[in-house]
């Protein structure tokens, strides 16, 4: 039986993976995950729900309804379908089912970082709610860059971490790499 | 006949004040879609591709 993985260098495997990872993630999610919308409305509304909880737990002010959150009597923050994090986390994953490494530590990787991103991501709804009290006139900035400050330092470290951790003694050696 | 419609008319002209002056909506909630995913990609692309790379050189 032909051996693929050993006839394939990881270089242009990483990229094979990757490539079919992102594409099948975006069927999954398009013609599934969207039109049944029960993880994303999960993902908004707790999140909404658990940066309400953070902030009136140290003493703001905060209403929600449903997707909806603001500090009493500002506006307030819509967390739809693009701004939960799910594009993240699958981006996020991608990379880690992609890169070659051990399955147990991908799966304990994969889970934590997908924990750590869902709980920055709670932050960052907070924070936009408490931008929109003390500075609504720089909403469009503070939108926009928020990503960059919140998520991508996480992303790029776990990402790293996972290409330091991933334990490859020879990454080119065929027989060294784990299944994805 | 053409007298009531007229009528109507003359009568339904001074109610386009009222509809046109009816209050603003209020404002729309802001909304905060995560950008930049495909940079983070491309750098993430990028940061494997040379460890890979490196790896492979040594």
């Amino acid at each position: 039986m032909i051996n693929i993985k050993s006839r394939i260098s990881p270089l242009t495997l990483f990229l094979l993976k990757a490539g079919g990872v992102y594409a099948a993630w975006q069927l999954v999610y398009d013609f599934v995950v969207l039109p049944d919308g029960r993880i994303d409305t999960w993902l908004s509304i707790t999140g909404v729900k658990l940066a309400a909880a953070g902030l009136s737990f140290v003493g703001w002010e905060i209403e929600t309804a449903g997707r909806f959150i603001a500090c009493i009597g500002n506006r307030g923050v819509e967390i739809q379908n693009g701004c939960n994090g799910m594009d993240l986390l699958g981006l996020y994953a991608g990379f880690i089912i992609a890169y070659p490494g051990d399955l147990k530590k991908r799966a304990v990787f994969m889970a934590g970082g997908i924990g750590l991103l869902f709980i920055t991501n709670v932050l960052r709804i907070a924070f936009f709610a408490l931008s929109n009290l003390y500075f609504p006139q720089y909403w469009d900035p503070v939108h926009y860059y928020s990503s960059y400050v919140f998520f991508y330092p996480i992303v790029l470290t776990l990402w790293y971490l996972w290409t330091i951790l991933s334990d490859h003694t020879d990454i080119f050696s065929g027989a060294s790499l784990s299944s994805a | 006949m053409r007298n009531k419609i007229v009528q109507i008319i003359v009568l339904s002209l001074p109610l386009i004040t009222v509809v046109t002056a009816q209050p603003d909506l209020p404002g729309a909630p802001s909304q905060a879609p995560i950008g930049g995913l495909g940079l983070l990609a491309a750098a993430g692309g990028a940061m494997a591709l040379k460890k890979l790379y490196d790896k492979h050189k040594k």
